[in-house]
């Protein structure tokens, strides 16, 4: 039987820590939601997901530009392989990101799949955007960015407060 | 602040910053009584008490007079929230250069001070011991209601 599900699209580190405010903030509210998560290459707590499935990173932080390259093309076949898996036991109906690289593909396949989208700027940025950020802004249905100072790069962005 | 009574914690996070360790060791810290490194898998300090990881890092945070943290958000955010006073270290050696964001802001904020560059550490350490950080009041997230709804609306749909 195919459940709803929220889909969570998060990485390492503060990514990962936004996830969690996130869901935090969303499950008080919404008790019987059930998420779900793919993830870059790091452990998730399960016992806040239904399942989360865990790609290779879209970007290493070192690498050079082949390499980016190269990553990011594995990743986004990866992605889309775990997407897959996914909907076949869950309909997303949403899909937030907190940031990785890897929101770039899955969010956009959720785009063409004509799943809500949005995407949230990390708590980081003040002064550039991010990678992920600047791309997914022209695709998602929602963009959120913690600092005013961001207004600027994200003239379709709303400004939500630091998670 | 009795200057023989101060403790320093000092956190790199989740990824070794060894030249941040290197850095505390070569420092006259004379300010201090205690020093506690955490150090992840990077290398520990030889001067001073390391741990890898800390399990309550909350107490360690509370206990410190002064944390002196690599430029991690979610470390940063945690420490301003609990009012301790701070001095930022950004990871020059990532290539990835959110760290120089965040501390940039943390030092127009006055929430604390930045060592940018490792040499000036002992120098910086000294002055955070008489710098009052601006209290931090963010602005926390406000948008749970909106973003509820549209769940609520695709559920519906």
């Amino acid at each position: 039987m195919v459940q709803d599900a929220v889909l969570i699209v998060l990485g390492d580190g503060g990514h990962k820590e936004q996830a969690k405010r996130v869901i935090k903030a969303l499950s008080s509210e919404l008790p019987n939601t059930k998420f779900v998560a793919i993830t870059e290459n790091v452990k998730v707590p399960l016992d806040i997901f239904e399942v989360a499935y865990v790609v290779p990173d879209f970007r290493k932080k070192d690498s050079t530009a082949l390499e980016a390259i190269v990553s990011a093309i594995h990743c986004s076949w990866c992605a889309f392989f775990a997407l897959r898996r996914l909907r076949k036991s869950y309909r997303i109906r949403v899909a937030i990101s907190t940031g990785p690289g890897l929101a770039i593909p899955i969010l956009f396949y959720c785009k063409f799949l004509k799943v809500k989208t949005v995407f949230f700027e990390s708590w980081s940025r003040f002064y550039a955007p991010s990678l992920s950020g600047r791309v997914c802004a022209r695709f998602v249905d929602k963009l959120y960015y913690q600092n005013k100072s961001m207004a600027k790069f994200y003239l379709r962005g709303e400004w939500s407060g630091r998670l | 602040m009795e200057w023989s009574a101060l403790k320093l914690f000092v956190t790199v996070g989740t990824t070794p910053f060894n030249s941040l360790v290197s850095a505390v060791d070569n420092c006259e810290l004379e300010a201090f009584d205690t020093v506690l490194v955490q150090h992840a898998k990077g290398n520990a300090s030889k001067k001073y008490e390391s741990k890898i990881f800390i399990n309550d890092i909350q107490t360690a945070y509370l206990e410190a007079d002064i944390v002196l943290t690599h430029a991690g958000a979610g470390s940063i955010y945690r420490l301003l929230e609990l009012g301790k006073k701070i001095v930022v270290v950004p990871n020059l050696e990532r290539v990835d250069p959110h760290q120089t964001q965040i501390a940039k802001y943390v030092e127009e904020n006055q929430y604390g001070l930045v060592c940018w560059r490792l040499g000036e550490l002992a120098s910086i350490l000294t002055k955070a011991v008489d710098f009052y950080p601006v209290d931090y009041e963010p602005t926390l997230f406000f948008k749970t209601p909106e973003l509820i709804e549209l769940i609520q609306k695709e559920y519906l749909d």
